[in-house]
């Protein structure tokens, strides 16, 4: 058993090689010679099988194939919201500078233009007078000056 | 009417050696045609071959080399995406289905072979090429060859084990 040859060596003296005393010790020793004798049987069955046409066979489908799909499609879906998103958002905050900058210019533009009719309805509105717009006008202006003469 | 001849006579030959060098049945199918337009391409010329089966069996042998070398080949078949055997439908002996089951199991193991080992086996064993030749072929030393060999051997004993 000591000296009994590796799997390796018994293929080499399958295949005709190895030295004289190798094959003299197969020829000597049972458990070698029952090695030597299933690995011939096993490559004759092998080659055997091999010799015939394959078997049919049919196409595996690709592991993970449908993850992959759906990991794709979630990828994409996410690139589509995170775009609609970020687009909504900057449409959102230019809107919103939008409207605050006509805020902040809506009194400058109101005094330059326009001004007189609104604040005019405003103020009488508060004093409950029903004069004309002209004659408001001329009274909140006037009122105004006071204040600030006042100060 | 050479061309017919010449296919008729060498196609299973040349398909069943492509389907041992090839894990796929479809690409085994298209490189043999390969290796036949080769042949028909050699036969119109001033230099044909006296023996067409070796000249067919090198040429197949080249061409599925070069086909597991491409790397559009090495991406699509991966080593767990093989083939399955097709389900046995028929009621069967005890025998015959173990006959089967071997049948499976070779051709399984054989496909899950490193293409090296796949190559020499089939050259040293299906086709009787020498050692030396398939060292030459292949393009491996000897010693490479034989532990291919030896490798592919004990990978596909298991398909046999009793």
């Amino acid at each position: 058993m000591k000296n009994c040859l590796n799997e390796k060596t018994l293929l080499l003296l399958h295949d005709g090689e190895g030295s004289a005393e190798e094959r003299a010790h197969v020829e000597s020793c049972l458990n070698c010679a029952r090695r030597y004798r299933q690995l011939t049987d096993d490559i004759k069955d092998v080659v055997s099988i091999l010799k015939q046409p394959p078997p049919p066979m049919v196409r595996k489908p690709a592991a993970y194939s449908g993850l992959r799909w759906s990991l794709a499609a979630g990828v994409v879906m996410g690139a589509f919201l995170l775009g609609r998103m970020t687009t909504a958002g900057m449409l959102g905050s230019h809107a919103t500078a939008r409207s605050s900058q006509q805020l902040a210019a809506a009194p400058q533009q109101a005094s330059e233009t326009s001004v007189g009719p609104s604040y005019g309805l405003y103020i009488d509105n508060l004093i409950g007078q029903e004069d004309d717009t002209d004659a408001n006008q001329v009274a909140v202006e006037d009122s105004w000056n006071t204040d600030s003469d006042g100060l | 009417m050479d061309h017919e001849r010449i296919y008729r006579a060498h196609k299973t030959r040349i398909l069943n050696l492509c389907r041992l060098l090839l894990r796929d049945s479809d690409e085994a199918e298209d490189v043999a045609q390969e290796v036949f337009l080769r042949a028909f391409e050699r036969l119109s010329s001033q230099d044909p071959p006296t023996v067409w089966e070796a000249w067919l069996v090198r040429v197949a042998v080249n061409a599925c080399r070069d086909r597991q070398r491409s790397a559009w080949w090495k991406s699509r078949r991966k080593p767990g995406d093989l083939d399955e055997l097709a389900p046995w439908l028929s009621s069967s002996s005890e025998e015959e289905a173990r006959s089967r089951e071997w049948q499976s199991n070779v051709w399984q193991q054989l496909r899950s072979l490193n293409s090296k080992q796949r190559n020499v086996f089939v050259l040293r064993y299906i086709e009787g090429w020498s050692t030396s030749e398939v060292a030459e072929t292949l393009s491996l030393t000897t010693a490479a060859v034989k532990t291919h060999l030896f490798r592919a051997v004990r990978h596909l004993r298991k398909a046999v084990e009793r």
